[in-house]
C-alpha cells in the first residue's frame, strides 16, 4: 500500500466515519494509501507542508482529497478555497465526500471548484459502492495532471 | 292663472320663450296706441260721428290685443282661463264695433241701432266669460263644477241679453216712453250679473291668484259701469253714449294692462326661479366637488395599510374639503394614558402642539370626545371662551402654536367613531370672517369623519394580521429548518451505524451464535427505519420551504410511469393497477409523482389478503375543478381514522412485516394543502 507514491488525503471529524471508509477502502483492494486528519487546520497543514505536517517525504501531496463539508477549524468549503486558490494545489481533485445535500452548500462547492460531489448513502452497501467507484474513477479511470 | 300653474309647478312640456311671448305683445299694443293716437285727432277733427267710429275701434283693436294676449299666453304656458277672457273680449269688441258701424251709418243698413248684432255681442261676452269662470272652477284639483253658478250667471246673461235686446229694438220715442221700466229691469239685471261675477271672481282669485284676472274683474266693472249708465241715464242721444263709449276703451286698457301686469309677475317670477335654478345649480356643482373629494379621500384612505401617515392624510384631506379653514388638529385617544393625543396637525408647528395632552370633557376636544357629538362654534368669542377652559399646560401650548395667526371666527369639532366605539376627534378652524363654513361643508366633514375611522380600525387590524403572519412565517421557517438540519445531522450518525455494524458483521460476525446474529439482524432493521423515518421528515419539510415550478401534468402518461416503477411490488403481491383516463392538470410535477407513488404505494403495502386484488386510479374535471381518485381493494380505514391517517407519525395497521413510518401520507397532504387543494379518504 504504502509503496503507491499517490496517497489519498481524507479530511474527515467524525473518527466512525474515517474508520469506514479507511475500511472500505481497504477492505476493497484499493492501495493507495490514506491520510486521515481530523480538522481544516490539520488538512491544510498537510497540504502546504507546515507545523506537524511539514515532513514532505511523510505526507506527500495526495492526488486525491476526499473532503467533509463540517470540520472544526476550518470547515470544508474553506479548505476547499485554499486548495483552489494555490497554483499547486488547485489541480488536485477534490471530491466532497458529506451526509449533507443542502442545496446552498451543493452549488457552493461547485463555485469553489470542487471536482465532484458526492453525498454519502446511509445503507454501508451502497456506500461501499460508491467510495470504490470513486477512488477507483479518479485514481485510474482519470488522467491525473502531471506531478512536478 | 292657469291650471298648470294653479297646481304650483313650473310647465315644463312647453319651451318657455317669454321673451319672444312679451315683445309680440308689446308690438301689437305699440302699433295699437299708434294706430289710436293718430285715428283719433283725425276723428275729433272729422266731427263727432267720426269720433265715436274711432273709440269703438279703439276698443276693438284693444280687445284684440287682449285677445292675441291671451291666445300667446295659451300657446306659451297653455292657461285656458286667459284664453277665454281674451276671447270674450274679443267677441264683446268686434261684435261692439260692428254694432257702432251699424249704428252709425259707417256700414249702410237702412239707420238704425240693430238689436241682433248688439245681443249677439253681449251673448258672446257673456258665454266666453261663463266659459272662463267654469274653466277656473274646474281647476285640475276640483272634480265638481259649481252648477249653481253656471245656472246663475248663465240666466243672469240671458236676461241681460233680453233686457238689452228689447231696449235697443226700441225706437226713440218708444225708448222715451218705457224708459223707467226699461231701466228698472235693466238695473236689476245687470245687479245680479254684478254679483254673481264677483262671487264667480272671489273663488277663482282664491283658486288662481292671478294679476290678469285681478285687473279683468276691473275691466268688467268698467264695462258694468259703463252697460249701467247707458241702461240708466242714456237717452241714446250721441252725447249719452259718448262717456259709455270712453268707459269700455278704458275697461280694455285695463284688462290689457292686467296682461302685461300677469306678464310682468310671470317675467320676476321666472327671473327669480332662474337664480334660484342658477343657485341650485352651483349648490349641485359644489357638493359635486366635494363630494369627489370625499370618494377620492375615502379611496385613499381605504387603500392605505399603513397605520402611521393616515391621521396627517384624514387631517389634510379635512382641510382640503373646507378650504377656508386654516388650522387643524387631530387627536387620538390613548387608552393607555387615558388622554387624548395629537397625532396630526394642519397649519400649526407639530412640535409645539405634540406636548398637548387632553383629558376627556377638557374644552371642545374633550367634550367632543367624550359625548360624541359634533361641536360648531360659530363666534371668536365662543371659541376663546371654550379654548380657556384648557389646562394651562395645553392652553400654553396651543398659544405657542398659534402666535402670529388672526382671531379665528369659526371651529368645527368632529368626533371620530368606529362603530360607537369613540378612537379620537378632529379639529378645524377658519379665520376668515367673511367666508363663514357651510352646512354643506361642516356635513361632509362629518360624513368624512366617521368614514376614516372605520379606516383606521382597518389599517390597525391589518397591522396586526401582518406582524401576526410575519411571526408565523417566521416560526414556520425556523421549524422548518430545524426539521431540516436535525434530519441532516441525524444521518451522520446512521452512517455510522450501518458502517459499524457491516464492519462488526464482517470482522467478529463469524464468531458470533445465531443469538448474537439476530440482535444484530435486528439492529439493522431498527436502523432502516430510523433512515426511512429521517428521509421522510426530511422530505416532509422541504416541501413548501423549496419553489415548485408548475407545469402541464399529463396525468396519463406519469400515471404509467409510475406504474412501470411499481411493476415488481405489483406483480410480487398479485396486484391488478388499473389506470382510468385522467384529465390533463396544471400543477408541480415532482409533487404529483411523490402524491401518486405514495398512494400506490401505500394501497400496495396495504393490500393484505383480500381476494380482490385491484387498484383503480381516475379523476374527473368539472367547472373548473379536477377531482382524482385512488381506490383499492385493501383492508380499507376505518372511518374514525380517517382525519388521523395524514397526521404525521401515525400508523393505524401494521400487516405482518409491511411497516409504515408514518410520513406518506403526511407528505401528500402537506403538498396538496400546498397547492390548496383537499384530500379527503
Amino acid at each position: 500500500m504504502s509503496n503507491n507514491p499517490v496517497p489519498i488525503l481524507l479530511v474527515e471529524d467524525n473518527e466512525d466515519h474515517a474508520e469506514i471508509t479507511i475500511f472500505t477502502l481497504e477492505e476493497n483492494s484499493v492501495e493507495n494509501r490514506i491520510i486521515w486528519v481530523d480538522d481544516g487546520a490539520k488538512a491544510i497543514d498537510c497540504l502546504f507542508h507546515q507545523g506537524d505536517y511539514s515532513d514532505a517525504e511523510e505526507y506527500p501531496t495526495p492526488g486525491l482529497i476526499l473532503l467533509d463539508l463540517k470540520l472544526p477549524k476550518f470547515d470544508g468549503l474553506e479548505v476547499l478555497e485554499r486548495i483552489k486558490a494555490d497554483p499547486d494545489l488547485r489541480r488536485i481533485p477534490v471530491v466532497m465526500l458529506t451526509t449533507s445535500n443542502r442545496e446552498e452548500e451543493i452549488l457552493r462547492s461547485y463555485d469553489l471548484g470542487v471536482n465532484s460531489y458526492v453525498t454519502k448513502p446511509v445503507q454501508f452497501e451502497e456506500l461501499t459502492e460508491k467510495l470504490t467507484h470513486i477512488v477507483d474513477f479518479w485514481m485510474s479511470t482519470n488522467t491525473p495532471p502531471p506531478r512536478r | 292663472m292657469s291650471e298648470a300653474t294653479a297646481s304650483g309647478a313650473i310647465p315644463e312640456k312647453k319651451p318657455f320663450r317669454l321673451s319672444q311671448t312679451v315683445a309680440v305683445q308689446a308690438m301689437i299694443f305699440g302699433l295699437v296706441l299708434i294706430f289710436g293716437l293718430t285715428i283719433a285727432p283725425a276723428a275729433i277733427w272729422q266731427g263727432t260721428q267720426s269720433l265715436h267710429i274711432a273709440l269703438e275701434f279703439i276698443a276693438a283693436l284693444l280687445a284684440l290685443v287682449v285677445a292675441l294676449g291671451g291666445i300667446v299666453r295659451y300657446i306659451a304656458l297653455g292657461e285656458r282661463l286667459v284664453l277665454l277672457f281674451g276671447l270674450s273680449f274679443l267677441g264683446a269688441g268686434l261684435t261692439d264695433l260692428l254694432n257702432a258701424s251699424i249704428s252709425l251709418d259707417v256700414i249702410a243698413t237702412g239707420g238704425g241701432t240693430d238689436p241682433t248684432t248688439w245681443t249677439a255681442g253681449r251673448l258672446t261676452h257673456g258665454v266666453l266669460l261663463l266659459a272662463s269662470l267654469v274653466v277656473g272652477q274646474y281647476a285640475p284639483k276640483a272634480k265638481r263644477i259649481n252648477a249653481e253658478l253656471i245656472l246663475a250667471l248663465i240666466v243672469t246673461i240671458i236676461i241681460t241679453a233680453i233686457t238689452t235686446t228689447a231696449l235697443s229694438a226700441y225706437s226713440s220715442e218708444e225708448i222715451s216712453a218705457s224708459l223707467p221700466t226699461i231701466r228698472v229691469i235693466a238695473g236689476w239685471t245687470l245687479i245680479t250679473f254684478f254679483l254673481w261675477s264677483a262671487w264667480g271672481y272671489l273663488q277663482l282669485h282664491v283658486k288662481s291668484r292671478s294679476a290678469f284676472l285681478d285687473w279683468a274683474a276691473g275691466a268688467l266693472v268698467i264695462f258694468g259701469v259703463s252697460q249701467m249708465y247707458a241702461a240708466l241715464f242714456a237717452d241714446w242721444s250721441e252725447s249719452t253714449v259718448f262717456i259709455p263709449r270712453v268707459l269700455k276703451v278704458f275697461g280694455y286698457v285695463v284688462a290689457l294692462t292686467g296682461l302685461y301686469m300677469e306678464n310682468l309677475s310671470l317675467f320676476k317670477e321666472t327671473e327669480r326661479q332662474r337664480d334660484e335654478l342658477d343657485e341650485q345649480n352651483q349648490d349641485l356643482e359644489r357638493t359635486n366637488t366635494q363630494l369627489g373629494t370625499l370618494l377620492d379621500v375615502s379611496h385613499q384612505i381605504a387603500e392605505t395599510r399603513e397605520v402611521d401617515p393616515l391621521p396627517q392624510l384624514i387631517l389634510d384631506n379635512a382641510a382640503n374639503l373646507m378650504p377656508q379653514t386654516e388650522t387643524g388638529i387631530m387627536f387620538l385617544y390613548d387608552s393607555g394614558s387615558e388622554v387624548l393625543v395629537p397625532k396630526a396637525v394642519h397649519g400649526f408647528d407639530f412640535a409645539l402642539i405634540g406636548p398637548m395632552r387632553v383629558k376627556p370633557e377638557e374644552s371642545i376636544f374633550g367634550r367632543v370626545y367624550a359625548t360624541g357629538e359634533p361641536y360648531i362654534c360659530r363666534s371668536s368669542g365662543e371659541l376663546s371662551g371654550e379654548l380657556d377652559n384648557l389646562s394651562s399646560g395645553n392652553k400654553k401650548w396651543l398659544d405657542k402654536a398659534s402666535e402670529g395667526k388672526p382671531t379665528a371666527h369659526e371651529a368645527v369639532c368632529a368626533p371620530l367613531t368606529d362603530h360607537g366605539e369613540m378612537i379620537g376627534v378632529l379639529l378645524l378652524t377658519n379665520y376668515t370672517k367673511d367666508s363663514p363654513l357651510t352646512e354643506n361643508q361642516i356635513s361632509f366633514f362629518q360624513t368624512m369623519c366617521n368614514q376614516v375611522a372605520g379606516a383606521f380600525r382597518n389599517a390597525q387590524l391589518y397591522k396586526e394580521v401582518r406582524e401576526y403572519a410575519n411571526q408565523l412565517r417566521n416560526k414556520n421557517q425556523e421549524l422548518s429548518s430545524f426539521v431540516y438540519s436535525a434530519s441532516h445531522d441525524l444521518r451522520s450518525p446512521l452512517v455510522s451505524l450501518h458502517g459499524l455494524m457491516a464492519m462488526f458483521t464482517k470482522s467478529i460476525g463469524p464468531k458470533l451464535d445465531d443469538r448474537g446474529r439476530r440482535y444484530i439482524t435486528r439492529l439493522e432493521a431498527n436502523v432502516s427505519q430510523m433512515e426511512e423515518l429521517i428521509d421522510g421528515l426530511l422530505e416532509l419539510s422541504r416541501i413548501g420551504r423549496e419553489e415548485v415550478k408548475m407545469s402541464e401534468v399529463d396525468l396519463d402518461k406519469t400515471l404509467r410511469e409510475i406504474g412501470e416503477q411499481l411493476q415488481p411490488q405489483l406483480e410480487a403481491n398479485n396486484i391488478e393497477l388499473d389506470i382510468h383516463p385522467l384529465p390533463m392538470i396544471v400543477a408541480p410535477l415532482v409533487h404529483i409523482r411523490q402524491i401518486y407513488s405514495n398512494l400506490l404505494s401505500n394501497a400496495v403495502k396495504f393490500m393484505g389478503d383480500s381476494e380482490e386484488r385491484r387498484i383503480e386510479v381516475g379523476g374527473s374535471e368539472f367547472g373548473g375543478v379536477v377531482h382524482l381518485y385512488v381506490q383499492d381493494s385493501g383492508i380499507g380505514i376505518d372511518e374514525a381514522y380517517h382525519e388521523k391517517v395524514f397526521v404525521i407519525f401515525q400508523r393505524l395497521k401494521e400487516l405482518g412485516e409491511v411497516k409504515g413510518t408514518g410520513v406518506g401520507l403526511a407528505i401528500v397532504k402537506k403538498i396538496i394543502d400546498n397547492l390548496s387543494g383537499t384530500i379527503v379518504c
